[in-house]
């Protein structure tokens, strides 16, 4: 049977997750729930539609096309009624002004092939590649493995960003193929973790361990949430320290940017209110500092 | 060097052309300009009647001193039209537009006319020999000849304005001479020096390089439109300065003076200048200045080979980045094959220069005349649509029919350009010429002929042709939606075009999402756009033109799109009338659905050597992706995996504020913006507006 895999965005020209110039895969689901996420378009695995109420331009043609009668025009008010809708597409397609989106498509390797080598070149030329992200991208990791080793067969370099909360199995499924990890650590502590992430962090600094062990390079990346997980910084850097193959640590000013996101998704927004101060990050960086870990120049 | 320090100069220099101008006397300009329109017509050879009044001009204007400046050229401002309008007089005296060149120049399908306006001295001679050099060449030539022919009329056009040129100097000079301050001083030592012999120091090289501009530019009147390699040029006399002395911390304010002097002109000329691919000390140190001076003008055009070092290139992204975005990048390896696809010696091609906004040319070799003619591509589909509306012609039964009779447009454009260009070009021994500039062509001076009559080696024109995103997409759209999925029938279509979509938004939606579009790294748009500029390429490059030489294709449309869109209908791309057709080589606004890359993966897929007169691609970026050394690092990879891929010159934009303002306002043509958010990267018009906000006002300061 085909491998199929439930994504919910591609993105070229990233530049932010590896090296270099990539093109970033957004795989659909994750075991985790961040109360911070700014995905939460990627938290399930089944197909979401949001509707950008700020985006809407009234015009109607959503309904025009609405077998199902979700989308309700009245004056000045657009009405979706997203338990009527069974994410046909027709109105994403229909509105002139992207305030409907569907998040979730079904891809094949054969598929995805093709529009990740478009831009082999400039993956050459700036040393960058593909980036697999998320969601959780290993919770698909029988196709994560194949899409890899479909890329390594066409020479295109390989990053895997993760949430590390993966059996060793989905973890070894797709080393071979992989040739760095974008690795997430949220916090030392697992009673932290678990506050912020509804899970314990076992697997994770377990998993990172492994992957150390066998050579294989990571770079670390610290979402920095006040109140949250920022007084965990000294026990990461001194946990990071112990690793041999990390490249750098990229410390993330927490955002809530994803705010819009939640609404149009319909869920309940988990947010935190605080947002941090450049002095923070800084402090937090100088911490990695004196570990002798390197970080992320912004 | 004894002078006042820039800073304390600056405020007085900026802008000085406008004060002067305001100062002008309209009386007695046209007293001058009767005198001199009266040289000219005593002669029976236009180029020594324009000499005879060079001389009038150079010697008779009264003089404005700006005491500020450490160097001087200003002269009359108000009577620097005069040349110009001595040129339309005799012009329209003989020359009416073809009926048919008329008709298609007013409803802006194309534009067909003389350039006198896009040229470069060959600054290298002129620097090497001097005012006086070029006078004793051209006295030994003329003695050489038999008097009275065409020869000895040219040879005594070059030596009489360039005599004239070394007593405008000198009468600058002492004007100089009762003003005060040590700036005037100064001058007037350089002033003296080069109306002698040819300049030995930097400060005397710069001051050639004013007087000449003004001689060429303002008496002559054949706009100037590069500095040259300027890092290259003045090479020589930086070097010498340094030996006998002269300190870096001279040199600098040197070169303050010299770059502010060509900004301050900016608003009635764009003077760009070249730096080298293989730069030196000096192409640092200029660019180093020309940061710190914190100005837009003027332009510059940074040459990229693969000896090309990567110092440089980070030293002009870095400025870019900080919104200091005067630079366009070129491609090195392109231009010189695209010069020698039109028939210029490839050790010719070796030394070009970039004349005005891209367009390169064999220094003292070619007069490229690089803006004679403009084909509107979209029109050329437009006229097929208004010809099936009004009954002319039955709708085309297969898409080959209906791409044969647009292509047929296409020809005809070009066709009466040609013509309307060649028949003026003709006549040009009559009214244009220009001994200044003919003096530093070698090729000129050899054969007794101006340039503009075909003096130099190569006497080229050139044709632009523009909005080839609008053309490719509104093609396939018509392909899709009438031969493809009948959606609507092509008379039906044609209808709708006329009435600028009325009642038809379903279908325009539909269209605007067909997949094929330009500027996204869609196959089939980009093989179609590659097929359009091979044909363009054979219809125009290599055409004869009026003056013994060929035309060169040009893609690139600068403010045209704007002009020629109020007289386009709507076309079938999804278009409607009034707005700008796409620019450059870019997509049409909102179809680079796949950022950067897809957008230079359609550029690259033309082939850019076949487009002599030169294309740029307008690449915008937004702050945030290219921050850091990273983020130089990423602005340097895509300039080269472009220039690999073929890519002619390309722009980048790191994108202000004002922008983000123009896409909240207009989200639809702003979709790929992509903004960087801490970590990550998100598409600006998907954030909440409160959040678009906020980012605004933290970038205030960008």
């Amino acid at each position: 049977m085909i491998k199929k895999a439930t994504i919910f965005d591609i993105k070229r020209f990233a530049v932010h997750d590896g090296d270099g110039i990539r093109t970033t895969i957004f795989f659909k689901g994750c075991p985790l729930r961040c109360v911070w996420c700014h995905n939460p378009e990627g938290l399930t695995q089944k197909t979401d539609i949001c509707f950008f109420e700020h985006k809407c331009i009234l015009c109607g043609e959503c309904a025009r096309v609405c077998e199902k009668s979700a989308h309700k025009l009245q004056t000045n008010i657009h009405i979706f009624d997203k338990n009527a809708c069974v994410l046909c597409a027709s109105c994403e397609e229909a509105c002139p002004n992207d305030s409907i989106k569907i998040y979730g498509k079904e891809v094949t390797v054969d598929e995805l092939l093709p529009i990740l080598l478009e831009d082999k070149d400039f993956f050459e030329s700036s040393g960058g590649g593909v980036t697999l992200s998320g969601g959780e991208c290993l919770v698909q990791a029988d196709f994560c493995r194949e899409l890899l080793s479909e890329l390594k067969k066409n020479g295109i370099s390989t990053a895997v960003d993760t949430s590390g909360f993966v059996s060793r199995e989905k973890l070894n499924a797709v080393m071979p193929f992989t040739d760095i990890f974008l690795y997430d650590l949220k916090a030392y502590s697992e009673d932290v973790h678990i506050k912020c992430t509804g899970q314990s962090n076992k697997i994770i600094l377990e998993n990172l361990k492994y992957i150390d062990a066998t050579g294989k390079p990571t770079e670390i990346r610290i979402p920095y949430v006040p109140e949250y997980n920022d007084g965990e910084i000294e026990a990461l850097a001194e946990f990071i320290s112990s690793l041999k193959h990390v490249t750098r640590v990229k410390i993330l000013p927490y955002h809530n940017y994803a705010s819009g996101k939640y609404a149009a998704l319909g869920i309940e927004n988990t947010l935190p209110c605080r947002l941090p101060t450049d002095e923070e990050i800084r402090a937090a960086e100088d911490i990695m500092l004196s570990h002798g870990i390197k970080v992320y120049e912004r | 060097m004894n002078f006042t320090p820039f800073d304390v100069s600056r405020q007085n220099i900026d802008r000085q052309y406008e004060r002067y101008s305001a100062a002008a006397n309209k009386e007695r300009s046209e007293e001058l300009y009767k005198k001199i329109r009266a040289a000219f017509d005593t002669e029976e050879y236009a180029v020594l009647g324009k000499a005879k009044a060079n001389e009038v001009y150079l010697d008779g204007t009264e003089l404005f001193i700006n005491p500020y400046d450490i160097f001087a050229d200003l002269c009359d401002s108000d009577v620097m039209s005069t040349p110009i309008r001595i040129r339309k007089e005799i012009y329209s005296s003989f020359h009416k537009k073809s009926g048919e060149a008329r008709r298609l120049s007013n409803i802006g399908a194309i534009f067909a006319n003389g350039d006198y306006s896009h040229t470069m001295p060959d600054w290298e001679k002129l620097l090497e020999v001097g005012l006086t050099g070029i006078i004793t060449e051209a006295g030994e030539r003329l003695s050489r000849c038999e008097a009275g022919t065409p020869e000895a009329a040219f040879y005594e056009a070059v030596k009489i304005t360039y005599e004239a040129t070394a007593r405008f100097a000198l009468r600058l000079a002492s004007a100089l001479e009762s003003t005060e301050g040590a700036n005037a001083a100064f001058a007037k030592e350089n002033l003296k020096a080069i109306a002698s012999r040819a300049p030995k120091t930097l400060a005397e090289a710069m001051q050639l390089y004013f007087i000449y501009y003004f001689v060429q530019q303002k008496v002559d009147g054949a706009a100037l439109r590069s500095l040259g390699e300027i890092d290259v040029l003045l090479y020589p006399f930086y070097k010498s300065d340094l030996e006998r002395g002269v300190s870096e911390g001279e040199i600098r304010e040197l070169f303050r003076y010299f770059l502010f002097k060509w900004n301050s002109m900016r608003v009635e000329a764009n003077i760009p200048f070249d730096i080298a691919a293989e730069p030196n000390e000096l192409t640092y140190l200029i660019l180093d200045e020309y940061t710190a001076l914190d100005v837009h003008d003027p332009k510059i055009h940074v040459k990229v080979s693969g000896k090309t070092p990567e110092r440089l290139i980070k030293t002009v992204f870095r400025s870019i980045r900080d919104g200091k975005n005067s630079f366009v990048f070129i491609n090195d390896k392109v231009i010189k094959e695209a010069l020698v696809g039109i028939g210029i010696d490839p050790a010719d091609a070796e030394n070009y220069t970039l004349i005005g906004c891209y367009e390169p040319s064999a220094v003292g070799k070619e007069l490229p005349c690089t803006v004679n003619g403009k084909l509107s591509l979209p029109h050329a589909i437009s006229f097929v649509m208004q010809d099936i509306k009004s009954g002319k012609i039955k709708a085309p039964e297969t898409f080959e029919d209906f791409s044969a009779a647009v292509f047929a447009n296409i020809d005809h454009m070009a066709e009466v350009a040609i013509t309307e260009i060649n028949t003026i070009e003709k006549k040009y021994p009559r009214f244009m010429c220009a001994p200044s500039m003919s003096g530093t062509y070698r090729d000129a001076m050899e054969r007794g002929v101006d340039v503009y009559s075909g003096g130099a080696k190569y006497n080229n024109s050139s044709i632009c042709a523009y909005g080839v995103a609008t053309f490719v997409d509104s093609m396939l759209a018509v392909r899709r939606a009438v031969y493809e999925e009948k959606l609507i029938s092509l008379t039906s279509f044609a209808d709708v075009l006329a009435s600028n979509w009325q009642g038809e938004s379903a279908l325009r939606q539909k269209i605007l999402r067909f997949p094929e579009k330009y500027g996204r790294g869609n196959i089939e748009a980009d093989k179609y756009a590659k097929d359009l500029v091979d044909y363009l390429s054979e219809t125009i490059n290599g055409r004869e033109n009026g003056r013994g030489g060929v035309y060169r294709l040009g893609l690139f449309s600068i403010d045209w799109i704007f002009k020629s869109s109020k007289t386009l209908d709507a076309t079938p791309d999804g278009r409607l009338f009034g707005e700008p057709v796409s620019k450059n080589l870019c997509s049409v606004p909102g179809m680079d659905k796949n950022g950067v890359t897809g957008l230079m993966r359609s550029a690259m897929a033309e082939d850019h050597t076949k487009i002599p007169n030169g294309a740029v691609l307008d690449v915008a970026l937004h702050p945030t992706s290219v921050s850091g050394d990273e983020g130089l690092s990423v602005m340097h990879s895509l300039l080269n995996t472009y220039f690999m891929g073929g890519g002619f010159a390309i722009q980048f934009n790191v994108v202000s504020p004002e922008t983000l303002i123009a896409a909240q306002n207009d989200p639809e043509k702003y979709k790929n913006l992509q903004v960087r958010l801490c970590g990550w990267n998100v598409y600006f018009c998907d954030l909440e507006r409160e959040v678009q906000d906020n980012l605004i006002a933290g970038m205030k300061n960008v």
